[in-house]
Protein backbone atom coordinates (compact mmCIF):
# COMPACT_ATOMS: atom_id res chain seq x y z
CA UNK A 1 0.00 0.00 0.00
CA UNK A 2 1.15 3.30 -0.70
CA UNK A 3 1.68 5.86 1.88
CA UNK A 4 0.56 9.55 1.92
CA UNK A 5 4.16 10.13 2.50
CA UNK A 6 5.34 8.78 -0.95
CA UNK A 7 6.69 5.60 0.13
CA UNK A 8 5.20 1.85 0.47
CA UNK A 9 4.28 0.92 3.48
CA UNK A 10 5.37 -2.59 4.62
CA UNK A 11 1.90 -4.35 5.74
CA UNK A 12 3.28 -7.51 6.68
CA UNK A 13 6.64 -8.69 9.07
CA UNK A 14 6.27 -12.08 7.57
CA UNK A 15 6.60 -11.11 3.68
CA UNK A 16 8.58 -8.25 3.96
CA UNK A 17 11.71 -8.59 1.73
CA UNK A 18 14.16 -7.18 3.89
CA UNK A 19 13.66 -8.91 6.91
CA UNK A 20 16.25 -11.29 6.64
CA UNK A 21 18.73 -7.72 6.41
CA UNK A 22 17.90 -6.54 9.50
CA UNK A 23 19.19 -6.28 13.04
CA UNK A 24 15.64 -7.67 14.72
CA UNK A 25 13.09 -8.16 12.00
CA UNK A 26 15.41 -11.58 11.31
CA UNK A 27 12.96 -13.73 13.86
CA UNK A 28 12.08 -17.19 13.46
CA UNK A 29 8.17 -17.96 12.22
CA UNK A 30 6.28 -18.40 15.25
CA UNK A 31 7.79 -15.49 16.44
CA UNK A 32 6.84 -13.10 13.48
CA UNK A 33 3.29 -14.38 13.35
CA UNK A 34 2.87 -13.40 17.02
CA UNK A 35 4.48 -10.22 16.74
CA UNK A 36 2.43 -9.58 13.94
CA UNK A 37 -0.43 -9.72 15.97
CA UNK A 38 0.41 -7.49 18.80
CA UNK A 39 1.90 -4.56 16.56
CA UNK A 40 0.30 -1.66 15.31
CA UNK A 41 1.78 0.17 11.80
CA UNK A 42 1.85 3.70 10.98
CA UNK A 43 3.07 5.64 8.79
CA UNK A 44 4.65 9.34 10.50
CA UNK A 45 5.37 12.58 8.82
CA UNK A 46 8.72 14.60 8.81
CA UNK A 47 9.50 15.61 12.59
CA UNK A 48 7.06 13.32 14.15
CA UNK A 49 7.92 11.85 18.06
CA UNK A 50 7.93 8.86 18.74
CA UNK A 51 9.67 8.89 21.72
CA UNK A 52 9.92 11.66 24.92
CA UNK A 53 12.79 12.03 27.15
CA UNK A 54 11.66 11.44 30.67
CA UNK A 55 8.05 10.43 29.67
CA UNK A 56 7.36 6.76 31.10
CA UNK A 57 7.96 4.00 28.22
CA UNK A 58 4.42 3.10 26.92
CA UNK A 59 6.07 0.58 24.22
CA UNK A 60 8.60 0.08 21.52
CA UNK A 61 9.28 1.16 17.76
CA UNK A 62 10.35 -0.75 15.33
CA UNK A 63 11.89 1.42 12.57
CA UNK A 64 10.82 -0.09 9.37
CA UNK A 65 11.49 2.61 6.95
CA UNK A 66 12.96 6.60 7.00
CA UNK A 67 15.67 7.38 9.82
CA UNK A 68 14.93 8.78 13.37
CA UNK A 69 17.51 11.64 15.17
CA UNK A 70 17.91 10.16 18.68
CA UNK A 71 18.84 12.90 21.09
CA UNK A 72 18.73 14.19 24.74
CA UNK A 73 19.16 17.26 26.80
CA UNK A 74 22.49 18.22 28.19
CA UNK A 75 22.38 19.65 31.54
CA UNK A 76 22.42 23.35 30.20
CA UNK A 77 19.45 22.53 28.29
CA UNK A 78 21.31 22.03 25.23
CA UNK A 79 19.65 19.45 22.82
CA UNK A 80 22.75 16.45 21.31
CA UNK A 81 22.14 14.48 18.71
CA UNK A 82 23.29 10.94 20.35
CA UNK A 83 22.88 9.50 16.78
CA UNK A 84 20.70 8.24 14.06
CA UNK A 85 18.68 5.08 13.77
CA UNK A 86 17.96 3.68 10.88
CA UNK A 87 15.83 0.84 9.61
CA UNK A 88 15.36 -2.62 11.53
CA UNK A 89 16.12 -0.86 14.41
CA UNK A 90 14.16 -1.02 17.76
CA UNK A 91 13.83 2.10 19.75
CA UNK A 92 13.05 2.77 23.17
CA UNK A 93 13.97 -0.78 24.96
CA UNK A 94 16.02 0.24 27.53
CA UNK A 95 12.91 2.36 29.05
CA UNK A 96 11.09 -0.52 28.61
CA UNK A 97 13.20 -3.58 30.02
CA UNK A 98 14.39 -0.94 32.78
CA UNK A 99 10.98 0.25 34.00
CA UNK A 100 12.68 3.88 33.70
CA UNK A 101 11.66 6.69 31.34
CA UNK A 102 13.03 7.01 28.29
CA UNK A 103 16.98 8.39 28.14
CA UNK A 104 16.05 10.29 25.33
CA UNK A 105 13.36 11.80 22.89
CA UNK A 106 13.29 10.35 18.88
CA UNK A 107 12.03 12.21 15.97
CA UNK A 108 11.85 11.39 12.59
CA UNK A 109 13.47 12.88 10.07
CA UNK A 110 12.14 12.28 7.08
CA UNK A 111 8.41 10.26 6.49
CA UNK A 112 8.56 6.69 8.20
CA UNK A 113 6.91 3.68 8.78
CA UNK A 114 7.25 2.23 12.17
CA UNK A 115 5.59 -0.75 14.01
CA UNK A 116 4.31 -0.01 17.58
CA UNK A 117 4.21 -2.82 19.74
CA UNK A 118 3.05 -2.09 23.75
CA UNK A 119 4.98 -2.45 26.91
CA UNK A 120 2.51 -5.42 28.19
CA UNK A 121 2.53 -7.26 25.12
CA UNK A 122 6.13 -6.63 24.02
CA UNK A 123 7.38 -8.28 27.54
CA UNK A 124 4.70 -11.06 26.69
CA UNK A 125 6.09 -11.73 23.53
CA UNK A 126 9.55 -11.87 24.64
CA UNK A 127 8.79 -14.53 27.72
CA UNK A 128 7.21 -16.60 25.19
CA UNK A 129 9.74 -16.41 22.28
CA UNK A 130 12.99 -16.69 24.47
CA UNK A 131 15.09 -17.10 21.45
CA UNK A 132 14.14 -13.76 20.59
CA UNK A 133 16.57 -12.37 23.56
CA UNK A 134 19.53 -12.80 21.60
CA UNK A 135 18.06 -9.88 19.43
CA UNK A 136 17.16 -8.28 22.42
CA UNK A 137 20.87 -8.35 23.78
CA UNK A 138 22.19 -7.26 20.50
CA UNK A 139 20.32 -4.14 19.86
CA UNK A 140 21.29 -3.22 23.92
CA UNK A 141 24.66 -3.88 23.22
CA UNK A 142 24.82 -2.33 19.44
CA UNK A 143 23.42 0.79 21.72
CA UNK A 144 25.79 0.44 24.37
CA UNK A 145 28.19 0.70 21.04
CA UNK A 146 27.17 3.94 19.98
CA UNK A 147 27.27 5.83 22.47
CA UNK A 148 30.78 4.43 23.60
CA UNK A 149 32.08 5.63 20.24
CA UNK A 150 30.39 8.56 21.03
CA UNK A 151 31.96 9.40 23.86
CA UNK A 152 35.45 8.28 22.33
CA UNK A 153 34.77 10.72 19.40
CA UNK A 154 33.83 14.09 21.51
CA UNK A 155 36.12 13.04 24.59
CA UNK A 156 38.96 13.73 22.35
CA UNK A 157 37.91 16.42 19.93
CA UNK A 158 39.00 19.49 20.90
CA UNK A 159 38.52 21.97 17.62
CA UNK A 160 34.92 22.09 15.57
CA UNK A 161 37.09 21.55 12.46
CA UNK A 162 38.12 18.00 14.03
CA UNK A 163 35.03 17.28 14.82
CA UNK A 164 33.64 18.00 11.76
CA UNK A 165 36.02 15.95 10.24
CA UNK A 166 35.73 12.43 12.43
CA UNK A 167 31.75 13.05 11.75
CA UNK A 168 32.04 13.25 7.63
CA UNK A 169 34.97 9.87 7.75
CA UNK A 170 32.29 8.37 10.17
CA UNK A 171 29.50 9.54 7.49
CA UNK A 172 31.91 8.07 4.78
CA UNK A 173 31.56 4.65 6.21
CA UNK A 174 27.86 4.24 6.52
CA UNK A 175 26.67 2.44 3.32
CA UNK A 176 22.78 4.26 4.19
CA UNK A 177 25.02 7.80 3.46
CA UNK A 178 27.65 7.05 1.42
CA UNK A 179 28.73 6.08 -2.17
CA UNK A 180 30.87 6.42 -4.42
CA UNK A 181 30.49 9.10 -7.47
CA UNK A 182 31.17 8.76 -10.94
CA UNK A 183 34.30 10.40 -10.74
CA UNK A 184 34.93 8.08 -7.84
CA UNK A 185 34.76 10.15 -5.41
CA UNK A 186 33.20 9.99 -1.88
CA UNK A 187 29.69 11.09 -2.32
CA UNK A 188 27.07 11.51 0.85
CA UNK A 189 23.43 12.08 1.26
CA UNK A 190 22.99 14.92 4.15
CA UNK A 191 19.76 15.72 4.97
CA UNK A 192 20.71 17.08 8.40
CA UNK A 193 20.48 20.76 8.78
CA UNK A 194 23.11 23.01 9.72
CA UNK A 195 21.61 23.18 13.20
CA UNK A 196 21.28 19.64 13.43
CA UNK A 197 24.72 19.02 12.20
CA UNK A 198 26.10 21.16 15.63
CA UNK A 199 23.78 19.37 17.68
CA UNK A 200 25.64 16.30 17.29
CA UNK A 201 28.70 17.72 17.24
CA UNK A 202 28.39 19.92 20.24
CA UNK A 203 28.83 23.47 18.17
CA UNK A 204 26.64 26.27 17.15
CA UNK A 205 25.09 26.97 13.54
CA UNK A 206 27.24 29.40 13.13
CA UNK A 207 30.60 27.54 13.96
CA UNK A 208 29.29 24.71 11.78
CA UNK A 209 28.55 26.85 8.76
CA UNK A 210 31.77 29.08 9.08
CA UNK A 211 34.11 25.24 9.05
CA UNK A 212 32.07 24.04 6.15
CA UNK A 213 33.46 27.37 4.12
CA UNK A 214 36.56 26.73 5.16
CA UNK A 215 36.69 23.43 4.02
CA UNK A 216 35.21 24.25 0.95
CA UNK A 217 37.69 26.70 0.65
CA UNK A 218 40.58 24.31 1.07
CA UNK A 219 38.98 22.06 -1.63
CA UNK A 220 38.09 19.32 1.28
CA UNK A 221 34.39 19.10 0.75
CA UNK A 222 31.91 20.04 -2.31
CA UNK A 223 28.29 20.88 -1.37
CA UNK A 224 25.92 20.76 -3.56
CA UNK A 225 22.35 21.03 -1.57
CA UNK A 226 22.33 17.72 0.27
CA UNK A 227 24.89 15.98 -2.07
CA UNK A 228 28.41 16.31 -0.54
CA UNK A 229 31.27 15.47 -2.14
CA UNK A 230 34.96 14.44 -0.06
CA UNK A 231 37.38 15.92 -2.80
CA UNK A 232 40.58 15.09 -0.22
CA UNK A 233 39.77 12.29 2.30
CA UNK A 234 43.53 12.58 3.22
CA UNK A 235 43.09 15.85 4.90
CA UNK A 236 39.84 15.30 6.26
CA UNK A 237 41.70 12.47 8.25
CA UNK A 238 44.72 14.92 9.16
CA UNK A 239 42.05 17.24 10.27
CA UNK A 240 40.37 14.29 12.20
CA UNK A 241 43.80 13.08 14.18
CA UNK A 242 45.01 16.38 15.16
CA UNK A 243 46.20 16.71 18.71
CA UNK A 244 44.29 17.37 21.44
CA UNK B 1 12.61 -7.21 36.50
CA UNK B 2 11.78 -3.74 38.23
CA UNK B 3 14.32 -1.13 38.24
CA UNK B 4 14.18 -0.24 41.84
CA UNK B 5 15.00 -3.97 42.82
CA UNK B 6 17.49 -4.95 40.85
CA UNK B 7 20.59 -5.06 42.18
CA UNK B 8 23.86 -7.54 41.26
CA UNK B 9 23.04 -9.73 43.02
CA UNK B 10 19.70 -10.48 41.36
CA UNK B 11 22.44 -11.57 38.13
CA UNK B 12 24.97 -13.19 39.85
CA UNK B 13 21.66 -15.33 41.56
CA UNK B 14 20.29 -15.57 38.14
CA UNK B 15 23.59 -17.16 36.81
CA UNK B 16 24.57 -19.18 39.76
CA UNK B 17 20.90 -20.80 39.83
CA UNK B 18 22.11 -21.70 36.73
CA UNK B 19 24.82 -23.97 38.55
CA UNK B 20 27.95 -21.61 37.09
CA UNK B 21 30.58 -21.98 38.30
CA UNK B 22 31.96 -18.87 40.52
CA UNK B 23 35.19 -18.22 41.26
CA UNK B 24 36.93 -15.84 44.22
CA UNK B 25 39.47 -13.35 42.95
CA UNK B 26 41.51 -10.96 45.05
CA UNK B 27 43.26 -8.44 42.54
CA UNK B 28 46.17 -5.96 43.76
CA UNK B 29 45.84 -2.42 42.95
CA UNK B 30 46.52 -1.67 39.13
CA UNK B 31 45.53 -5.27 38.36
CA UNK B 32 43.86 -5.09 35.04
CA UNK B 33 40.61 -6.84 34.80
CA UNK B 34 40.08 -6.65 30.88
CA UNK B 35 41.67 -4.55 28.62
CA UNK B 36 39.98 -2.45 25.49
CA UNK B 37 40.39 -4.18 22.25
CA UNK B 38 40.87 -8.04 24.32
CA UNK B 39 38.72 -10.81 24.36
CA UNK B 40 36.68 -10.57 27.28
CA UNK B 41 36.91 -13.11 30.12
CA UNK B 42 34.16 -13.18 31.58
CA UNK B 43 31.82 -10.87 34.37
CA UNK B 44 33.51 -9.42 37.84
CA UNK B 45 31.08 -8.92 40.78
CA UNK B 46 32.87 -6.94 42.60
CA UNK B 47 32.53 -7.62 46.78
CA UNK B 48 34.92 -5.09 47.74
CA UNK B 49 37.18 -2.59 47.03
CA UNK B 50 37.08 -0.27 43.67
CA UNK B 51 37.54 -0.55 40.16
CA UNK B 52 38.17 2.38 37.64
CA UNK B 53 36.99 2.13 34.09
CA UNK B 54 38.29 3.72 31.00
CA UNK B 55 37.60 4.15 26.98
CA UNK B 56 40.64 4.36 25.33
CA UNK B 57 41.09 6.83 22.21
CA UNK B 58 43.81 8.14 20.17
CA UNK B 59 46.86 7.08 23.04
CA UNK B 60 44.42 8.56 25.71
CA UNK B 61 42.01 7.43 28.12
CA UNK B 62 38.71 9.16 29.40
CA UNK B 63 37.41 7.72 32.52
CA UNK B 64 34.11 6.50 32.77
CA UNK B 65 33.13 5.80 36.48
CA UNK B 66 34.81 3.86 39.43
CA UNK B 67 33.32 0.43 39.97
CA UNK B 68 32.33 -0.44 43.80
CA UNK B 69 30.98 -3.60 45.73
CA UNK B 70 27.97 -4.02 44.72
CA UNK B 71 28.19 -3.65 41.53
CA UNK B 72 29.70 -5.53 38.26
CA UNK B 73 31.92 -5.42 35.29
CA UNK B 74 31.66 -6.39 31.53
CA UNK B 75 28.53 -7.31 31.03
CA UNK B 76 28.12 -5.67 27.12
CA UNK B 77 31.57 -7.26 25.70
CA UNK B 78 30.34 -10.88 27.34
CA UNK B 79 27.31 -10.44 25.84
CA UNK B 80 28.21 -9.49 22.33
CA UNK B 81 31.07 -11.71 21.69
CA UNK B 82 33.24 -8.45 20.53
CA UNK B 83 36.42 -7.23 21.83
CA UNK B 84 36.17 -4.80 25.38
CA UNK B 85 35.68 -1.06 24.45
CA UNK B 86 37.06 -0.15 28.00
CA UNK B 87 39.78 -1.30 29.90
CA UNK B 88 39.16 -1.60 33.90
CA UNK B 89 41.80 -0.95 36.52
CA UNK B 90 41.62 -1.76 40.11
CA UNK B 91 42.21 1.15 41.83
CA UNK B 92 42.94 -0.48 45.31
CA UNK B 93 42.70 -3.99 46.67
CA UNK B 94 39.90 -5.59 45.16
CA UNK B 95 37.78 -8.67 45.98
CA UNK B 96 35.73 -9.78 43.32
CA UNK B 97 33.81 -12.61 42.14
CA UNK B 98 34.10 -14.46 38.05
CA UNK B 99 32.25 -16.01 36.26
CA UNK B 100 33.47 -16.70 33.03
CA UNK B 101 32.13 -16.02 29.67
CA UNK B 102 32.25 -19.57 28.17
CA UNK B 103 30.31 -20.83 31.12
CA UNK B 104 27.59 -17.49 30.70
CA UNK B 105 27.00 -18.45 26.98
CA UNK B 106 26.69 -21.98 27.81
CA UNK B 107 24.22 -20.96 30.40
CA UNK B 108 22.26 -18.85 27.39
CA UNK B 109 22.16 -21.69 25.23
CA UNK B 110 20.55 -23.95 27.56
CA UNK B 111 18.05 -21.26 28.74
CA UNK B 112 17.57 -18.23 26.33
CA UNK B 113 15.07 -17.10 29.03
CA UNK B 114 18.59 -15.76 30.50
CA UNK B 115 18.26 -13.46 28.09
CA UNK B 116 15.53 -11.64 29.34
CA UNK B 117 17.19 -10.70 32.75
CA UNK B 118 20.66 -10.15 31.19
CA UNK B 119 19.06 -7.01 28.67
CA UNK B 120 17.42 -5.50 31.76
CA UNK B 121 20.86 -5.13 32.94
CA UNK B 122 22.39 -4.12 29.51
CA UNK B 123 19.55 -1.42 30.07
CA UNK B 124 21.25 0.21 32.54
CA UNK B 125 24.46 -0.41 30.67
CA UNK B 126 22.94 1.98 27.86
CA UNK B 127 21.23 4.37 30.34
CA UNK B 128 24.48 4.62 32.14
CA UNK B 129 26.51 5.50 28.32
CA UNK B 130 24.11 7.91 27.92
CA UNK B 131 24.38 9.47 30.96
CA UNK B 132 28.43 9.49 30.46
CA UNK B 133 27.31 11.48 26.36
CA UNK B 134 25.65 14.03 28.33
CA UNK B 135 28.76 14.67 30.89
CA UNK B 136 30.91 14.82 28.04
CA UNK B 137 29.15 17.10 26.02
CA UNK B 138 29.19 19.27 28.98
CA UNK B 139 32.59 19.17 29.54
CA UNK B 140 32.89 17.51 32.69
CA UNK B 141 34.46 14.38 31.49
CA UNK B 142 37.52 13.85 33.56
CA UNK B 143 40.49 12.86 31.23
CA UNK B 144 43.29 10.58 32.55
CA UNK B 145 46.64 9.96 31.07
CA UNK B 146 47.08 6.28 32.30
CA UNK B 147 50.85 5.82 32.43
CA UNK B 148 51.06 2.49 29.64
CA UNK B 149 52.71 1.15 32.45
CA UNK B 150 50.13 0.10 34.55
CA UNK B 151 47.80 -0.76 31.52
CA UNK B 152 50.25 -3.23 30.69
CA UNK B 153 51.53 -4.38 34.10
CA UNK B 154 48.70 -5.47 36.44
CA UNK B 155 47.69 -8.92 36.19
CA UNK B 156 44.11 -10.33 36.39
Amino acid sequence: MRSPYGFDIIESCKSCKLRNDRMFCNLPDAAIERMESIKATAAYPKGALLCLEGQPARGIFILCHGHAKISTSSPDGKTIILRIAGPGEVLGLSAILSGKPHDFTVETMEPTQANFIGRADFLKFLTEHPSIGTKVANQLTHNCHCAYEEIRSLGLSRSVPEKMARLLLQWSQNSAVARKSKEGKLQLKVTLTQEEIAQMIGSSRETVSRVLSEFKKERILQIKGSDWIILNKSSLERQAQAVC
Amino acid sequence: MNEAMRTSNDLLSALTDQGLRMRKLELAPGSILYQHGAQPKGLFFITSGNVRTFLPAHGRNIEIETIGAGQFLGLPAVISGKTAEMSAVAEDAVKAVFISKDEINAALRRDPGLYLVVSSFLSDAVTSAYKHVRKIRSNRAAFCDLKSSIINGGSS
